[in-house]
């Protein structure tokens, strides 16, 4: 080689691509973002939350298209099934129009209460993102791994962290197709907790006890035979886990106890015998059969089904016909829930990981009289239809399950069990922040994601609702987050052809953000702020960030929320068929 | 001197290159060898029963069969108990039944080792060394016993139950016939700890 082609050669050197040279002081950097936490509370089946944390009408300037099947209470609820009204009201949380819950206090540890405007402290929103494609498993598992077959955000996140287990997932009942499911990091497997595990604390320290530590010639031994780097990483935290829990086990243990009993009374008050105004301080009529009913027709011109006259009070397969629905959630839980919340509060205040990965169980066992659809006959009576009981012997009290994903289940449960639900949630998740934030340095280095895989959609007829995965909510939690702010736009009606019930009112749908060119934003977007706030790469780092962590500061990056006006160019897109 | 400040700055950033290559390639290099697999419940279960015997069987069953979220191996969709909430032995095919529900028929069959998963083999692994009658059940399959010569070749005879390959087996043999404590209890317990014979 000649010095000219030799220079020609080093010339090169100015071209090569600058971002892989910072990126290897970015990976030096990243080693030191040893202090976030992560805590995805991923509530499972895209239950409704147009009463809790839709912000559908921001501002009092933003058009708000009210529709029956999206309601936050009842009006005028009278004696009667029927007798009554759905209504979506408003109340002022800082400067935004909050939904009507919010009105109301949550429950707090020895029987206190708390107005529950207080849970919207460090608050941020972020609406109206499209997730694209349809579907529960898709998008569920794009909560933590947005970029299919990739590495996940807590993947990345765990691969240069100190605390001993990495990301530890709480799956709940469903297990797979889940975001708890979907973790994939470079180099450490995650700890799972499945929900058979009677007691969450042992199962994970239990195996640690009694392990002889001192023992450094077993170290040295390992290094000899040239056990790999993220063996031998494995082993150094398996022998300062075994340190940390030998030291504080009867503490743990002790206190997650104590953690327990808090968060079962906490979401027991937030369910149980509840008397929230408008919603449940006046008796809820369950169906009495026979009911007679004007004769109707599809647009189609089919006639109606049973469902479609009395929807409403349907729960999947169950119409129900308790004399009061309020009771029935008397016994009403959350499968796990409040182990999985102690076990998080365990695992921040030990810093035993450094992700966490909770999916939440839909509201179960809320007992009452119900008649099987089987069971119920239609009569045609001419101009009117009459709806009858076949078998009254066949009448069942059972504990029923709330589908979440409410396809069949009328708006009448849906109400009910979702602000329960969403109460108990909050009350809990507040607990937890307000543990956390004794400690203001870890508060702010945490960061609590809790949300669903999208939106929900109503149907024409109250009978259930279906994916509105044209948009999804994602809300964040943290010290860092200094005042209550919603970002991302929606559309106040949507007209795409392709909705559910294109016209209804407004339920969340995504609509184009100014400040990222006049697109949608998508969940892409999301995953990069996450990541950017944690100080690693992100797994879609092609997608602009919405926030991004400045100065020990989140800061909003896009425009402050507004409703949009539909713009009849845009279409959702199709699943591929 | 302009031409020396040119050449120098040159000489910077193909060193750069070279450098960033090189750690570029690592972190690939890190991508593919993290995803190893490793043996499978039934595997570690299988091996230790056959190695060591059938004392502290019910130890094996809590700390390894019963973890399929560590170690993997989702349960066969023939055959399977479906009505046993938790397997028995009086089951057909226990070992390769579900355990807790039949969504582990969908389970991952490898699984990557973790803290957790070391936790639960390294207890595993002490039982067996603090148990005189398992170590016999070992050693004697390996037509030694307890007082036998710490020889070489009888050392190359134990490390060959947890290793087959024959670089890993010279370098194990190499540094644990120097080690001047050296133990059959020992011996046994660092080998059943070391996290390389689960890996396939």
């Amino acid at each position: 080689m000649n010095r000219r082609d030799f220079n020609k050669l080093l010339g090169a050197g100015f071209f090569y691509p600058l971002d892989k040279v910072t990126g290897f002081f970015r990976d030096i950097f990243e080693k030191e973002q040893q202090n976030k936490r992560y805590v995805l509370f991923n509530c499972i089946d895209a239950p409704t939350r147009w009463m809790f944390d839709s912000i559908l009408k921001p501002n009092d300037d933003d058009e708000f298209v009210p529709y029956n099947m999206i309601p936050t209470n009842f009006k005028n609820m009278g004696k009667k099934p029927f007798d009554f009204e759905y209504e979506y009201s408003f109340t002022k949380v800082g400067k935004y129009n909050f939904p009507f819950m919010w009105k109301f206090e949550l429950p707090t540890p020895n029987g206190l209460m708390r107005p529950m405007k207080d849970f919207a402290e460090n608050m941020l929103i972020v609406r109206g993102c499209d997730m694209v494609l349809d579907g529960h498993e898709v998008n569920n598992k794009k909560l933590e791994a947005p970029s299919p077959g990739g590495y996940s955000i807590s993947g990345i996140f765990d691969d240069h962290q100190k605390p001993i287990f990495g990301c530890i997932t709480m799956e709940g009942k469903l297990e797979d197709g889940t975001a708890a499911n979907a973790y994939y990091s470079p180099s450490y497997g995650k700890t799972i907790i499945k929900p058979y595990v009677k007691n969450y604390i042992e199962h994970l320290l239990e195996p640690f006890r009694s392990e002889n530590v001192n023992d450094e010639n077993y170290i040295n031994f390992l290094e000899s035979i040239k056990t790999n780097k993220e063996q031998l990483n494995i082993e150094n935290k398996k022998r300062e886990a075994s340190i940390l829990i030998n030291k504080n086990y009867a503490n743990m243990v002790e206190k997650y106890d104590f953690y327990l009993k808090k968060y079962q009374d906490l979401i027991n008050r937030s369910i149980r015998h509840t008397n929230i105004k408008g919603l449940t301080d006046k008796k809820i009529k369950g169906l009495v059969l026979p009911m007679t009913f004007d004769k109707k027709k599809h647009e189609n011109g089919l006639d109606y089904k049973i469902e479609d006259y009395i929807g409403t009070y349907k729960e999947m397969s169950h119409y129900i016909v308790h004399d009061d629905i309020r009771n029935m959630f008397d016994e009403a839980e959350i499968i796990g829930f409040a182990k999985q919340m102690s076990l998080a509060e365990i695992i921040l205040e030990f810093d035993l990981a450094s992700s966490i990965i909770v999916n939440i169980n839909s509201i179960s066992n809320y007992m009452g009289l119900t008649c099987h659809e089987e069971n119920l006959k239609l009569i045609d009576l001419g101009d009117k239809i009459k709806i009858d009981i076949i078998d009254k012997e066949e009448l069942k009290t059972l504990g029923l399950v709330h589908n979440a994903d409410a396809h069949e289940t009328g708006t009448l449960p849906s109400l009910i069990a979702c602000t329960l639900y969403w109460r108990a949630i909050a009350s809990s998740i507040m607990e937890l922040k307000s543990s956390i934030s004794k400690n203001k340095e870890k508060y702010k280095n945490t960061l609590i994601h809790l949300t669903t895989e999208f939106e929900r959609e109503p149907d024409n007829i109250d009978k259930g609702s279906h994916h509105g995965f044209t948009g999804h909510t994602s809300t964040f939690f943290s010290g860092s987050i200094k005042e209550l702010k919603v970002i991302g736009n929606i559309y106040s009606k949507s007209l795409d052809p392709t909705d559910v019930t294109p016209g209804c009112g407004t339920w969340g749908k995504g609509a184009p953000v100014k400040k990222l060119d006049g697109r949608n934003m998508r969940y892409g977007n999301i995953a990069s702020s996450i990541a950017d706030f944690l100080g690693c790469k992100s797994p879609m780092p092609h997608r602009r960030k919405v926030f991004e962590y400045r100065n020990g500061e989140i800061v909003s990056l896009i425009e402050d929320a507004v409703n949009k006006k539909y713009d009849s160019a845009i279409l959702k897109t199709e699943k591929p068929t | 001197m302009r031409k020396r400040i040119v050449f120098t700055l040159m000489c910077f950033f193909a060193s750069a290159q070279i450098f960033c290559e090189t750690w570029e390639n690592e972190q690939i290099k890190k991508s593919y060898s993290v995803r190893e697999r490793t043996l499978d419940r039934n595997m570690m279960y299988k091996f230790f029963i056959e190695n060591f015997g059938n004392e502290n069987e019910d130890l094996v069953i809590e700390n390894i069969l019963n973890k399929p979220s560590l170690f993997g191996g989702g349960c066969l969709p023939y055959d399977v108990e479906f009505k046993e909430a938790r397997f028995s032995k009086n089951n057909n095919n226990w070992q390769d039944g579900c355990i807790y529900s039949v969504y582990e028929i969908g389970d991952e069959s490898f699984k990557k080792m973790s803290v957790l998963r070391k936790a639960h083999v390294d207890k595993v692994c002490n039982a067996y060394a603090n148990s005189p009658k398992a170590l016999n059940h070992f050693l004697k399959k390996q037509k030694l016993n307890l007082m036998s010569d710490k020889s070489v070749e009888n050392i190359k005879k134990v490390i060959e139950v947890f290793y087959s390959n024959e670089e890993m087996k010279k370098n194990l043999t190499n540094v644990t016939s120097k080690m001047g404590d050296l133990t059959w209890e020992k011996l046994v317990v660092y080998l059943c700890k070391s996290p390389g014979w689960q890996i396939l």
